[in-house]
């Protein structure tokens, strides 16, 4: 015990123990509190009706019931449903109406109506797509309507159909799953786009071309503007009716292309997020591309253009394998910075966008969690957050490992 | 005669083949050029719109946008309107010096904190430093957002710093307390013949319950300092809520740490014959070696700490304590919407920090390359 006592703490070990705590104690001290501790009391609140507006909390029975309401989902096919009930799903992209006025018609999300038998249907069939809260009970009501009671806590998150008949994916939390598939849909265009992208840029860059560093400063620059201010610039600039970027398109193709209604299109908000996303976030990546290709030696390249290499094949047998750390670094990250995904889409879309469509995970948990007070959940909302994170990343990892070890 | 024609055939098809490979070469170039330019056209037109719009009157801004003009600044009618319209609506210059005092106070404060510890990570010799490295490189992959809301929760219960301090250093004194126990218990363990040959988890199990025991009287009382913390008034609405959690960061730690192992150790170990301590060494030998490291990290946490945005939305109301990035939000809300002044507001914050990024261009892309890998 002693030897132990004087091997840690006597000399120069003590010494440096002592001082590690002093020099070192203000980080770990700031980590704890900050890090550690708010993340150890989310686990413990997720499991607790917890709200900020200091209303009564208490453990929930079973503690498991914010994770249920969180994860609870199921694909299910809808019955065929009588005529005479109105029917919606929010996310899918039509719906069908039927009322006294007329035999039926479809609409669209933005409750444009595709073939309404005339005007009198067609205004029904409006005025039952804008009363948003009637279609939200009759949609969940729904589900006990056409016999299936066990799911009457859960709502339609998306459906769609295959052969002829309605399947769903059906949720306690549908607003959670469309975040959650939205952060997919973000990381599956973004991550290669943007990654493609900054390498192409950095390549662009690397040539030996005077006035390069010129580009490299303009390609740059979106990387130094606040998020938040560069994204209301950007909502103006996406304006349906008087933005630059419909001018430029209508420009562009000779007005052939009347332009598009960019956030305020269930099918476009997305899109337009991802594009303001990338043009900020590029050259962050683009650096570390060119850092990456100035690393490569140039008697690589000296000697495969005496044995004959072509453009092609010098950058697909020397330049990627030789970036191979640096682009897996790149999409790691960049992979992370998607789920992540808050700023722009808070500010731009502040209510999640046309029919949720721009909803993330974190918008989510933030507005449940401060919007609305009810930490408790937002709680469970952030753990069941960092879970995916962190199975995503390890995915990545291990298809990583796996690779090097075929090479 | 005949080998001399087919000596000039040869020149000729040589120099037709040079002129053939120079024109693809200037081609190539003039292609590179058009696509780049294209490019920078796309990374550029929204930055020069706004600085454009913000000098207009507010109707030509959207009157000029079907246009070039759009870009072009017309002399006959620069205006400052839109500028002495934000300052008219909003405390600009008081969200601009919050702004200002929160990020520099949070990169400096942190550049100390974080290269401290990860000096005495990768420079001293003690107990519990492989564990609390291991813990540090975890903590990275956490995001902020995740903890985002119980942090709101827990900054809104703490109000008396000192309640906070003591709970700290008792905590601190309890991990450590855990390191110290768990170390020597596993020594003492692997040292016991009989339990010598058991599995590792099921020494770790051992090793777990002895320090749960030894420990106790801490977890107690650290039990009973958090209960009385969270009867403390609010740390909402303030600065320090702003600052205080987000000085002390992983991955910056991470960073000044790779840099700080891969010095030569002959420096130190010829300072420490000489009589100087860790700090001495520190301070006058890593500090002075490392000036890249801490640009890199100073660069990298201004720019996240400057557009900072889910953290002050959280915990600030009205404009007393709130950042530029909140204030943009709401007033791109606030009736009248002028667009002019919007962009001016936008204007305003953006170009200070652009001009900024033009000057010290060189360290800003460097502190970006080092955040990435090597090799």
């Amino acid at each position: 015990m002693q030897a132990v006592f004087r091997r840690y703490f006597g000399g120069r070990q003590g010494r440096d123990l002592f001082m590690a705590l002093l020099m070192g104690g203000p980080a770990f001290l700031l980590l704890a509190l900050f890090m550690i501790v708010p993340f150890i009391r989310g686990i413990d609140l997720s499991t607790t009706s917890q709200r900020f507006d200091g209303a009564e909390a208490h453990r929930l029975n079973p503690w498991y019931r914010n994770y249920d309401q969180v994860l609870s989902v199921n694909l299910i096919r809808l019955p065929d449903v009588p005529d005479d009930v109105p029917y919606r799903a929010p996310a899918a992209g039509w719906y069908r109406a039927t009322s006294s006025e007329c035999n039926g018609c479809e609409a669209d999300n933005d409750c444009s109506i595709t073939d309404a038998d005339d005007t009198v249907c067609q205004q029904a069939c409006t005025s039952i797509c804008e009363q948003g809260d009637l279609i939200f009970r009759w949609r969940a009501r729904n589900l006990e309507q056409v016999g299936l009671e066990q799911y009457q806590d859960y709502e339609i998150a998306r459906n769609f159909a295959v052969g002829g008949n309605q399947y769903a994916i059906i949720a306690k939390d549908p607003l959670f799953w469309k975040g959650l598939l939205n952060n997919f849909y973000f990381a599956l265009i973004v991550v290669p786009v943007q990654t493609s992208l900054a390498l192409l840029m950095a390549i662009l860059i690397n040539q030996k071309l005077p006035w390069r560093n010129v580009f490299r400063t303009v390609y740059f620059s979106p990387v130094v503007t606040a998020m938040v201010i560069i994204a209301v610039v950007w909502k103006f600039l996406y304006n349906p009716e008087f933005g630059l970027i419909n001018e430029m398109i209508q420009f562009v193709t000779g007005g052939r292309v009347e332009g598009y209604k960019w956030l305020q299109s269930s099918d476009m908000a997305m899109p337009a997020i991802m594009i303001m996303s990338i043009w900020q976030g590029v050259g962050f990546q683009m650096i570390i591309f060119l850092a990456g290709l100035q690393d490569i030696p140039e008697d690589l390249y000296e000697a495969s253009a005496i044995d004959g290499a072509s453009i092609w094949q010098q950058f697909r047998h020397i330049t990627l394998p030789m970036l191979r750390n640096t682009t897996i670094f790149v999409v790691l990250t960049t992979t992370i910075l998607a789920f992540r995904l808050f700023d722009q889409v808070n500010v731009m879309t502040p209510d999640g966008g046309p029919d949720e469509s721009t909803a993330t995970m974190v918008w989510y948990a933030i507005r449940r969690g401060w919007s609305q007070s009810e930490v408790g959940y937002a709680s469970a909302v952030s753990v069941v957050f960092v879970g995916i994170v962190l199975i995503v990343s390890l995915i990545q990892r291990t298809v990583v490992q796996s690779e090097s070890a075929l090479d | 005669m005949s080998t001399n024609t087919l000596n000039q055939q040869q020149l000729r098809d040589a120099q037709r083949q040079a002129l053939i490979a120079s024109i693809a070469r200037v081609a190539r170039r003039v292609f590179a050029y058009g696509f780049m330019s294209l490019l920078g056209f796309i990374f550029l037109f929204p930055i020069i719109f706004m600085a454009v719009a913000a000098f207009k009157p507010n109707d030509r801004v959207i009157a000029d946008l079907a246009s070039v003009r759009a870009f072009l600044p017309s002399p006959s009618q620069l205006t400052m309107d839109n500028i002495h319209d934000v300052f008219d609506r909003v405390e600009f210059e008081l969200l601009a010096f919050n702004s200002l005092f929160i990020t520099l106070v949070t990169v400096i404060s942190g550049l100390f904190v974080n290269s401290m510890a990860a000096y005495v990570l990768a420079r001293l010799r003690w107990l519990g430093r492989t564990m609390i490295l291991g813990i540090i490189v975890s903590l990275i992959i956490i995001p902020l957002e995740a903890i985002a809301v119980p942090l709101m929760m827990q900054v809104n219960q703490m109000g008396d710093v000192l309640d906070i301090v003591v709970t700290a250093v008792i905590g601190l004194l309890m991990v450590l307390m855990w390191v110290i126990v768990w170390s020597a218990s596993g020594k003492m363990l692997r040292e016991t013949g009989a339990i010598k040959d058991l599995p590792i988890p099921a020494i770790w199990a051992l090793q777990a319950v002895f320090t749960v025991v030894i420990t106790l009287p801490f977890e107690v009382l650290f039990y009973f300092l958090v209960q009385q913390t969270q009867e403390g008034g609010s740390w909402l609405n303030s600065y320090h809520v702003q600052i205080l959690p987000f000085i002390a960061e992983p991955f910056s730690i991470f960073l000044f740490y790779q840099f700080f192992i891969n010095i030569p150790k002959d420096f130190d170990e010829a300072a420490y014959v000489d009589g100087a301590g860790p700090f001495r060494i520190y301070w006058q030998i890593m500090v002075p070696l490392s000036r890249p490291v801490f640009a890199t990290v100073a660069i990298l946490k201004f720019l996240q700490f400057w557009s900072f945005y889910l953290w002050p939305l959280m915990v600030t109301r009205g404009n007393e304590y709130q950042p530029l990035m909140v204030g943009m939000d709401f007033f791109q809300t606030q009736a009248p919407i002028k667009w002019g002044s919007i962009m001016a507001y936008a204007a305003m914050v953006t170009i200070p920090v652009l001009i900024t990024f033009l000057l010290f261009q060189k360290w800003f892309v460097q502190s970006v390359s080092s955040s990435g890998v090597k090799g």
